[in-house]
C-alpha cells in the first residue's frame, strides 16, 4: 500500500492525509463502540463488589468505591439454595435441550439434503410455512396449557423450543457441502440411510453441529419466555426467570432471603441484583471465546442459501 | 399427503415400495414433523378462537360460536389497539433503519482497520452483548438510566445539568430502545457484513489504488455499491416483520411500566397484558388474529418484492 505512494506528487500526498484522518476516526469509533459493549459488564461487576450504602449514596460506578463482598455472601449464602436450584434447572434445560434439538434437527436436515428423496420439496415447504405464518401467542398458549398440559412441567422449557427451522436449514447447508460420493460409496457397501447418517454425515458435519449446537445452547440458556408462560412453581424457575423476578419486583427479592433464613434481614438490593447478573453471565463468558469462532463460521455458511 | 406424490409410480404397491426404500428417512424426519405439527400447525387451527366466546372449561373447540362479536371489543378498545400497532411499526422502522446503518458502518470500519490486534479485540468485544439475555441487559440498563445513581444522571449532575427521569418519560424510549437494539445486535450483524465485504473481488480495490483513490473514495464508490444489494434485500425482508415484536425485550427493559406505555406498548405486550394480566381472551384473540393475518400478508409481499430484486433471496 505504502509502496505505491512512494514518490507520488504532492496532490496525492494530501489525499493520503485525508485518508489518515478518516482512518483515525474509524479506529476511534470502533474502539468507542467496543467500550460501549464492554462498559455495562464492567458496571455490573463493579457495583456487585461495592458496599450497598456507598452505592445508594454515590450512584453506580465501575470502580468499587468501597469494596465489599456482602452481595456475593447473600447470593451464595441465604439465596444460595434458590439460585443453585435455578442454576441446576438452567443447566439441565440447556444440556438436555441442546442434545435433543441437535438430534431432531440434524435428522431432519439430513433427510432434506438427500437429492433422490422426492418428498424433499414438500418437506421444505412444510418447514417454511411456520416461518412465515404463526398463529400468534394466544392459540399457542391455550394449546400448550390446556391440551398439552405443559404447565409446571420440566419439559415445557424444552419441547416448544426444540426445533428452530432456521437452524435446520443451516444444518442442511452444512450437510449439502458433504460430497455425495461418500454416501454413494457407503451405499455400494450395503449401508442403509440410517447408517450413512450416523457414520458419514454426523462425523463430517461436526463443524455444523457444533455451530448449531451453540445457537441452541445460547437460546436455551437465555430464554425466559417459556418459563414466563408455563412455570409458576419456584422449584422449576430457570436462572433467567429467577433473575427477571428479582429485577422486576423488589418484594420477590425480600421474601426470598427471609424465607430461607426464617427471620428478616435487610437485603442489599442493588448490589445483590448485580451480583446475580454476574453469576448468570459467568458461564457464557467462559464459553464465549470458543463460541465466537464457530458463530461467525456458521453465519457465513448460513448466508449461502442451499 | 406424501402418498399423492408417490402415486406417480404406476406400480401397484407404490406406497409399499416407497416406504421400503425410504422408510428410514421418514423415521428420521418424524420427530421434527411431530414437533412442528404440535407447536405450529395445530395452534394455527386454534385461530378459530376469534369467533368464539372462549372459556377454559370447554377449550378452544368446545366454546360457543359468537361470530364477529369479538371484533366489537376490538373497536371498542380501538385506541389501545391502534396505539400498540403504531408503536410496533415505529419501533421496527427505527430498529431496521438505525440497526442496519450501524452494522454496515461498523463492518466498513472493520474492513479498513489493518491492525490485526485491534481488529480482533474490537470485534470480540462488539459481539459480547449478543450473548447476553434481555433480562441481563434490562438489569444493567437500569443502573445506567436510574434517576438517582444512574451513570447518565451522574454525568449530567457532574456538568451541572438537570437530571432526566428516564423511567417516567415515555418520549425517551423511542431513542433508548433502538440504542439497546444496536448495542445488542449491531456488532454481530457487522461481522456478517464484514464477511461479505472480505469476499469482494480485490481487483477493484487494487485498480482504484493505482489510480490513487482515497480511502473514502474506495468506500464510497466500491464497497457501498457492492453491499447495496445485500442491504436492500435484508431491508425488504424486514418489512415482513413489521408487526412482530419482542415481548421479552420489552418486559426486561421497561418492566411493562404503565407510565411508559405510550411509546412502549407494542402488539405483543398488549396481547400478553390482556390475556395474562386481565384474563381477557376476546381482545387478545382479536388483535392476535389481525397481527397474524397482516403479518402474513406483509411477509408474502416483502418476499415478492425481494424476489423481484434477486431470485436467490426469495424464500418461496
Amino acid at each position: 500500500m505504502n509502496q505505491i505512494n512512494v514518490g507520488t506528487s504532492a496532490r496525492k500526498k494530501k489525499k493520503v492525509g485525508s485518508s489518515q484522518i478518516l482512518l483515525f476516526a474509524f479506529y476511534a469509533i470502533v474502539i468507542a463502540f467496543a467500550i460501549m459493549c464492554l462498559y455495562p459488564l464492567l458496571l455490573a461487576i463493579g457495583v456487585s463488589l461495592t458496599d450497598e450504602t456507598f452505592v445508594i449514596k454515590n450512584g453506580y460506578r465501575v470502580i468499587p468505591g468501597e469494596f465489599s463482598l456482602a452481595a456475593y455472601k447473600i447470593v451464595l449464602g441465604s439465596l444460595g439454595k434458590n439460585i443453585l436450584n435455578a442454576y441446576t434447572v438452567t443447566i439441565m434445560v440447556t444440556v438436555l435441550g441442546t442434545l435433543f434439538s441437535l438430534l431432531v434437527s440434524s435428522a431432519m436436515a439430513y433427510v432434506l439434503s438427500i437429492k433422490e428423496f422426492r418428498p424433499r420439496g414438500f418437506l421444505n415447504l412444510f418447514l417454511y410455512i411456520p416461518m412465515i405464518f404463526s398463529a400468534g401467542l394466544l392459540p399457542w398458549y391455550i394449546m400448550c396449557t390446556k391440551y398439552y398440559h405443559l404447565t409446571n412441567r420440566f419439559y415445557a422449557l424444552i419441547l416448544p423450543a426444540t426445533l428452530n427451522v432456521f437452524n435446520v436449514f443451516l444444518l442442511r447447508n452444512f450437510f449439502n457441502s458433504i460430497p455425495d460420493e461418500m454416501a454413494e460409496a457407503a451405499k455400494i457397501d450395503g449401508a442403509g440411510y440410517l447408517k450413512i447418517f450416523s457414520i458419514i454425515y454426523l462425523p463430517l458435519g461436526k463443524v455444523g453441529l457444533v455451530t448449531v449446537g451453540m445457537f441452541y445452547a445460547l437460546s436455551y440458556w437465555n430464554d425466559y419466555y417459556l418459563a414466563l408462560m408455563f412455570i409458576t412453581e419456584q422449584k422449576l424457575y430457570p436462572l433467567q426467570y429467577y433473575l427477571y423476578n428479582m429485577l422486576a419486583n423488589v418484594q420477590f427479592m425480600a421474601t426470598q432471603a427471609n424465607q430461607s433464613l426464617g427471620y428478616n434481614i435487610n437485603v442489599p438490593l442493588e448490589t445483590t441484583k448485580m451480583a446475580t447478573i454476574c453469576i448468570t453471565i459467568g458461564p457464557i463468558l467462559l464459553l464465549y471465546p470458543f463460541a465466537q469462532k464457530y458463530f461467525t463460521k456458521g453465519v457465513i455458511v448460513g448466508a449461502v442459501k442451499g | 399427503m406424501e402418498t399423492i406424490k408417490v402415486k406417480r409410480n404406476t406400480k401397484k404397491n407404490s406406497l409399499y415400495s416407497h416406504l421400503k426404500k425410504y422408510g428410514a428417512l421418514w423415521l428420521l424426519a418424524l420427530p421434527a414433523i411431530i414437533l412442528i405439527v404440535m407447536f405450529s400447525y395445530i395452534p394455527m387451527s386454534g385461530l378459530v378462537i376469534v369467533f368464539k366466546k372462549y372459556n377454559f372449561k370447554d377449550g378452544i373447540f368446545g366454546s360457543p360460536w359468537v361470530g364477529l362479536e369479538n371484533f366489537k371489543f376490538f373497536f371498542f378498545n380501538f385506541e389501545t389497539a391502534w396505539r400498540a400497532t403504531k408503536n410496533t411499526i415505529i419501533l421496527n422502522v427505527l430498529y431496521t433503519v438505525f440497526g442496519t446503518t450501524a452494522a454496515v458502518a461498523l463492518a466498513i470500519m472493520f474492513n479498513e482497520i489493518k491492525n490485526k490486534k485491534v481488529l480482533k479485540v474490537t470485534q470480540s468485544l462488539s459481539i459480547i452483548p449478543y450473548f447476553l439475555s434481555w433480562v441481563i441487559a434490562g438489569g444493567i440498563l437500569s443502573a445506567i438510566l436510574d434517576y438517582d445513581g444512574g451513570t447518565i444522571n451522574s454525568v449530567l449532575t457532574f456538568f451541572g445539568m438537570e437530571k432526566i427521569d428516564f423511567y417516567n418519560e415515555p418520549a425517551y424510549w423511542r431513542v433508548i430502545l433502538p440504542i439497546a437494539n444496536i448495542w445488542k445486535g449491531a456488532g454481530y450483524s457487522a461481522i456478517i457484513y464484514f464477511a461479505t465485504i472480505t469476499g469482494f473481488d480485490t481487483s477493484y480495490y487494487e485498480s482504484a489504488e493505482v489510480d490513487g483513490a482515497t480511502m473514502w473514495q474506495k468506500i464510497r464508490f466500491i464497497t457501498i455499491p457492492l453491499l447495496k444489494p445485500t442491504v436492500i434485500i435484508l431491508f425488504l425482508l424486514s418489512v415482513g416483520k413489521m408487526l412482530s415484536g419482542d415481548l421479552t425485550m420489552l418486559m426486561s427493559l421497561t418492566n411493562l411500566s404503565p407510565t411508559l406505555m405510550k411509546t412502549t406498548d407494542i402488539i405483543d405486550t398488549f396481547v400478553y397484558r390482556s390475556v395474562m394480566g386481565m384474563g381477557d381472551f376476546t381482545m387478545g384473540s382479536a388483535i392476535g388474529l389481525y397481527q397474524s393475518v397482516f403479518g402474513f400478508i406483509l411477509v408474502v409481499f416483502s418476499n415478492w418484492i425481494a424476489g423481484k430484486f434477486d431470485k436467490d433471496y426469495q424464500l418461496f
